[in-house]
């Protein structure tokens, strides 16, 4: 994905990016199962997952990055889709009953020949503020000449 | 659902944590990216569609559905860590396959983790993703399924 500057996100180490919240529920958890075809009990079957350390179901983690993953597209646009990475760490599950608010910050921008090298500081956290998913994304933006 | 598996699927039952081997390598998996099947999933994630590409977190649910037709993954297990790097976009419409390989397993004082390794290509060959994810079976995060 080439980019040209001016379409370059102005951002700088510190700055805020947009956050995305959702309100998750059992439905919105049954659609991304079905969607994936991951149809693991602790996500959609509240019997079972009631028995658990868990005591009810919880999000697929990975509906949890998609949702990081949009706030990186909001952002990044196709520089994400061919040049993002993502290293993260689940600290606690999303609950069925939760509210996600994903969050990120600009920690560097280095530019390196033709390419912006974004590092960004991403976060996940429920509505009691407790830590959902840590970690880092980077971005790399190829500029055109 | 997202992945209608096709092609070289391992026709064996998937592979228990005590059988699988690190390093091993499993059959890849060809997923066929329908504009109903990513439209199936950008609903599910609440996302809006880019410009006809594949949500990025869509092949990555790709190569995870094609790891569990290699590995048992107990029910109740959870993610413990993600590692992604996309390389390329793909258009909606698009075929990749997918590689799964074992990196590491981990299994101490009630843990048992695996690291599983994974890749899709596209039809010219080219890396789309890499990843490493690592799941916890649910002993090992204090669950009890009676």
């Amino acid at each position: 994905m080439i980019t040209s500057e001016s379409e370059v996100p102005e951002l700088h180490p510190g700055d805020a990016l947009p956050g995305v919240i959702r309100h998750l529920d059992q439905e919105k958890i049954n659609l991304y199962a079905e969607a994936v075809g991951d149809f693991n009990p602790i996500h959609v079957d509240e019997k079972f997952a009631a028995r658990t350390a868990f005591g009810g179901t919880v999000a697929h983690g990975m509906l949890i990055l998609a949702y990081v993953s949009e706030m990186m597209t909001q952002v990044f646009k196709e520089s994400w889709f061919s040049g993002g990475k993502l290293s993260v760490r689940f600290k606690a599950p999303a609950h069925s009953t939760d509210t996600v608010m994903v969050s990120g910050r600009v920690d560097s921008v280095k530019r390196e020949n033709d390419n912006l090298n974004f590092t960004c500081r991403v976060d996940c956290h429920n509505q009691k503020r407790e830590t959902v998913v840590t970690g880092e994304a980077r971005v790399t933006v190829k500029l055109s000449e | 659902m997202l992945v209608e598996m096709r092609g070289k699927v391992d026709s064996r039952a998937p592979k228990k944590y005590e059988e699988l081997e690190i390093g091993s390598e499993f059959p890849s998996v060809r997923c066929e990216l329908t504009p109903s099947l990513i439209s199936r999933f950008e609903e599910a994630v609440e996302a809006s569609s880019h410009g006809g590409l594949v949500p990025p977190l869509a092949i990555l649910a790709c190569a995870l559905k094609a790891a569990s037709q290699s590995i048992d993954m107990p029910p109740g297990s959870v993610h413990a860590s993600q590692k992604i790097e996309f390389l390329k976009a793909v258009s909606v419409g698009s075929t990749i396959d997918c590689h799964v390989r074992i990196i590491k397993k981990i299994s101490r004082s009630g843990l048992r983790m695996v690291v599983i390794g994974l890749e899709t290509l596209d039809r010219s060959r080219e890396l789309v993703l890499s990843a490493a994810t690592t799941v916890v079976s649910p002993a090992e995060v204090g669950i009890s399924t009676k």
